[in-house]
């Protein structure tokens, strides 16, 4: 079998589309192979200049492949009607696009980002309710009704198999001790039947495996089988060790099988028939396929009907139960049609947004049109039509946006695959990142391609069709006949509204970028009361032996101990291990994103209005503090005596860190201070908690380091399942890793640390997506920078160009140069004020619609002035250029000029 | 169809097919990446073709008749790979060029000409 293939390699793979669908067919899994095998045997230099280099050669195998094609029938055609578009106007406009090397890029950077760009809600939607990738994976669909459900299944009619999971992690044991969790899931032997998907070696389930007694098997995923049975391929019929207890692997499934979830092990799903009948037996995952001709509706009607007639409670109004049947992957997903409409409602601003981007490259392609207007009349006076030449001038700008869309294809191909990536980190079963469903890859899909290309098309519309419209009609024509050779093409008042709209969108755009970014920045100016890179920390998570033991209180009882012992134990194993410093455990550990919640201060005058401040909440261990190695600034640590009674009533001790003292109480002795959670509506107010203890700063807050205040409450033993631990061993945390699994299995061998890292490395989804959004600001910034940089110049130089045949009698009656500069000076001045002055007015609104928190840090009103100065700069750089050279122009020349 | 022409009709080559024809007609059968190699090797380095751009030339080749798709050997691993071969038209015209170069190497001019460009 060939090892799996390098990304790079795939990328090559799904860039072979751009190759007309016949060669493809023919030639790609050729390339593809060809491609793969350089790849592999070049080394360093050589095979990062290769991509590149194959990348060009297959675009312009595609270019000449459908030139060709296009051509032999183009011609024939035009022969025939005098058609309009020839293979002949494709060839001048690459070569037009390539003797104007700097509009070019500039367009092509313009579109390439904001075609893909304004697609990304549209693409979203798509990925999330793309199907499964099965056999007629669009009919297989997600019920949600309870669990009574397997009482009367199978009397639906719409429905051809039903089947149930339920995902969890599983603690698998290997020969060696060695101990991991792996997510698996317990499943109904009709899912395999549902899916239609076969194992590569051994069997599926069957439902005599569902029996209660029956021996204990398990099918294995690919990666489990390559990564803890080291591929053997006589799996088949061995043994694993889950928890306590071996099953037999009688079956290995294909690779890229992780149903219902991300799940890389299943084991047959025996519910207790009481569990049953009462509707329980926790949280599974129903699903079924569609029966031949059946629609959706057809099955959530049929579903609906049978489930609130035997639903065997009185109807709570608390709680309505709604039975629905929806595609699988929209279930799992959440994505309802509400959701959908409200993203297809953002999808026209951000096309707006398209079209101002369109509109820039669209005037850089109207100022470079009115230097051809020469070519153009010439080419009008030897015969051809004006839609000739419109032809003409659309398949330049055509050419343009669709290379910036495939490009933009390109780079969204490589950043979704990152996307995808991060999401699920790798396909190690061991280091599983949960939440992050197997058919989700936010690569190109053919949808999103042909929306790009299409949109490309619209784009070429606005910035080449409308430009050539205005630089073939008829009063051009006869500006030419009166003035001769030179441009004819009056842009005027047009030009001043264009540079005033240019100027005003980049100064407003770039203050509330600017202004957004400087907020989300992180302030590195708050130091940590710990290092979180000497920390290793992991989930600590015991299964419960007995699942519906949650429906049994005595047994919850049992379960809770448990739990406090192995919790209790692993701090003092740990404890004695070499070079462990401190343990400490809790819901949340630093760095990592804590909940929010708004408190008021007793005798805070704002307790009556409601109001509260939020604040981060994390519930620790009493150790937790001492484990970290935090020291306790004022007061008092939390001790046994503050864990009597129950979590939410009687412990009423909490400890605030320093942000807390300094923000919500206004300084002071915090110590014996009071607050309480905000309620609203009839809420019964919660209890008062006292400040027993301060902190120092334990990263609460990490995308906003100062905005951290936050207090802890303390927890007992065994009351918080999973729990995360951090162990605090200095240098090389990463090391301590498998070693600190290892503890967890020897006290119990269901008891599986999950998520194992360093502290420093610990996953933020806040402060991740905060990073992303500065970055596409910042992205975003430049762009508009760049455009209306580049936009504002060519429309500059081309007014100034203009009125070349004024400055030429100014100079030949006697002007001075200095006063001709200043008389343009003045014209181009007032024209970028103007601009400036709108675009701070913009700026102005859309900061002061942020809220305080965003624009945290930023010092608004420079930086307006300082990107005011800048757009100004390059306005007048970008008339100084032009008018130096018509005074370089001898007057006479000059005269000569439209 | 090509097979009746005369193999003098279709020449000069040009130096990639030429040169291709040639490895295939002492190699024998050959897939993408081993004529790229033979070809850059046999070229002096001069040619280095890409994956597009090499089955461009091949399926051109293949149109005009000169070479063939050839069966996969028993043992190759790689399921995608295709393999072409010459065939009898592709021999009688490299023949033919191979003919025509030695005759116009004989020509005095031609040898003279030679000469002075070394």
């Amino acid at each position: 079998m060939r090892p799996h293939p390098p990304m790079v390699v795939r990328l090559y793979g799904r860039a072979l589309w751009i190759l007309p669908a016949r060669f493809r067919e023919d030639r790609g899994p050729a390339m593809l192979a060809m491609f793969e095998e350089e790849w592999r045997e070049r080394r360093g230099w050589n095979r990062a200049a290769f991509l590149p280099s194959a990348l060009l050669d297959l675009v312009r195998t595609a270019l000449l492949e459908r030139i060709e094609r296009s051509g032999s029938g183009a011609r024939a055609r035009e022969q025939r009607s005098g058609s309009m578009l020839t293979w002949l106007d494709l060839k001048l406009a690459l070569r037009m696009l390539f003797k104007q090397p700097g509009l070019t890029l500039v367009a092509v950077f313009a579109l390439s980002v904001g075609i893909p760009a304004s697609l990304i809600p549209i693409h979203m939607l798509d990925v999330m309710s793309a199907p499964l990738p099965f056999p007629e994976g669009d009919r297989i669909v997600g019920i949600g009704v309870r669990n009574d459900f397997f009482l009367w299944r199978e009397s639906l009619t719409t429905l051809e198999g039903t089947g149930a999971a339920r995902s969890s992690p599983f603690n698998v044991i290997s020969e060696d001790g060695r101990a991991a969790p792996i997510q698996g899931a317990e499943i109904t032997a009709s899912a395999f039947q549902i899916l239609r998907v076969s194992p590569i070696a051994g069997r599926v389930l069957l439902e005599s495996d569902e029996v209660p007694g029956a021996p204990d098997v398990v099918v294995i995923g690919y990666d489990v089988w390559q990564s803890r049975l080291a591929g053997d391929p006589g799996a088949v019929g061995s043994t694993i060790r889950i928890g306590t207890v071996p099953h037999e692997v009688v079956g290995i499934m294909p690779e890229d099988f992780m149903f219902p979830i991300r799940d890389f092990l299943w084991l047959p799903l025996r519910t207790a028939p009481a569990d049953v009948e009462r509707g329980l037996g926790g949280d599974i995952l129903k699903f079924g396929r569609l029966a031949d001709g059946a629609t959706l509706e057809q099955a959530h009607a049929e579903l609906s009907s049978i489930a609130l007639r035997v639903a065997n409670e009185p109807p709570d109004p608390a709680r309505p139960y709604r039975p629905r049947v929806t595609g699988y992957t929209a279930m799992m997903t959440g994505l309802d049609s509400d959701d959908m409409a409200g993203w297809y409602r953002i999808q026209p601003i951000i096309f707006a947004l398209l079209a101002i981007v369109c509109g820039n490259v669209g005037t850089l392609i109207l100022a470079r049109t009115a230097t051809r207007s020469g070519e153009i009349s010439l080419r009008t006076a030897l015969g051809a039509s004006r839609s000739r030449v419109v032809a003409q001038l659309f398949v330049e700008s055509l050419v343009l946006a669709v290379a910036s869309a495939g490009f933009g294809l390109l780079m969204g191909e490589v950043i979704g695959t990152r996307v995808t990536r991060s999401l699920v980190s790798t396909n190690d079963p061991a280091a599983f990142f949960e939440g992050a469903p197997f058919w989700l890859d936010f690569g190109v899909t053919v949808k999103t391609a042909s929306i790009a290309l299409s949109l490309a098309v619209f784009c070429a519309v606005i910035a080449g069709v409308l430009p050539a419209l205005k630089a073939t009609g008829a009063r051009v024509q006869q500006n030419l006949q009166k003035t001769g050779m030179g441009s004819g093409i009056r842009i005027g008042f047009g030009a001043t509204a264009l540079i005033v709209a240019e100027v005003a969108l980049a100064v407003g755009f770039l203050s509330m970028g600017g202004t957004l970014a400087r907020g989300l920045l992180p302030d590195r100016s708050a130091p940590m009361a710990v290092e979180p890179a000497e920390f290793a920390y992991g989930m600590l998570r015991i299964p419960s032996a007995d699942r519906t033991a949650q429906e049994n209180d005595l047994a919850e009882a049992d379960s809770r101990a448990r739990v406090a012992r192995i919790n209790e134990t692993l701090k003092q194993r740990l404890a004695v291990e070499p070079g462990v410093r401190g343990v400490a455990m809790g819901d949340r550990l630093p760095v990592m994103y804590h909940d929010r919640e708004e408190v008021v201060v007793e005798g805070d005058q704002r307790e009556q209005a409601f109001e509260g401040y939020t604040v981060m909440t994390a519930r620790v261990d009493v150790d937790f503090f001492e484990g970290l190695g935090a020291r306790i600034q004022n007061g008092r640590d939390f001790s046994t005596a503050d864990l009597l009674g129950t979590i939410d009533r009687d412990r009423t001790s909490v400890i605030v860190n320093t942000a807390f003292v300094e923000h919500v109480l206004g300084g002071g002795n915090p110590i014996g201070r009071r607050v309480r959670y905000v309620t609203y509506g009839d809420q019964e107010p919660g209890p008062w908690y006292e400040i027993v203890g301060v902190v120092g700063r334990l990263g609460m807050n990490e995308a906003n380091p100062q905005r951290d205040e936050g207090l802890y409450h303390p927890v007992a033993p065994g009351e918080l399942n999973p729990i995360w631990t951090a162990v605090h061993v200095g240098e090389d945390p990463m090391s301590f890793l498998p070693r600190l699994r290892q503890i967890a299995s020897e006290i119990d061998p269901g008891a599986m640390i999950q998520y194992p890292a360093a502290l420093d490395q610990a996953p933020n989804e806040e402060r991740t997506a905060t990073r992303w959004i500065t970055l596409l600001l910042a992205f975003l910034s430049t762009i508009v920078l760049v455009l209306s940089g580049a936009g504002l110049y060519a429309l500059m130089s081309y007014t100034v160009s203009q009125r070349t045949r004024e400055i030429g009698i100014r100079t030949a009656v006697g002007a001075r140069p200095a006063r001709i500069v200043a008389a343009i000076g003045r014209r181009a001045l007032l024209q970028l004020v103007a601009g400036i002055t709108v675009g701070v007015a913009v700026g102005v609104y859309l900061i002061s619609m942020l809220s305080d928190e965003s624009t945290r840090g930023a010092n608004w009103p420079l930086m307006m002035v300082a990107i005011a100065g800048f757009v100004l700069l390059i306005g007048m750089l970008a008339c100084l250029a032009p008018t130096l050279r018509a005074l370089r122009i001898r007057p006479v020349e000059a005269l000569r000029h439209g | 169809m090509p097979r009746r022409r005369n193999p003098e009709d279709v020449l000069p080559l040009k130096p990639k097919p030429f040169l291709l024809l040639l490895i295939l007609q002492q190699e024998g059968p050959l897939h993408g990446y081993a004529i790229k190699k033979e070809l850059h090797a046999r070229s002096g380095g001069t040619i280095s073709m890409d994956p597009g751009g090499l089955y461009r030339l091949i399926a051109r080749l293949e149109r005009d008749g000169l070479i063939r798709s050839a069966a996969r050997p028993a043992d190759e691993p790689d399921q995608r790979r295709q393999y072409v071969a010459m065939t009898d038209w592709g021999r009688s015209v490299l023949a033919a060029e191979a003919r025509r170069i030695a005759e116009l190497a004989r020509v005095p001019a031609v040898q003279a000409l030679a000469r002075e460009a070394r």
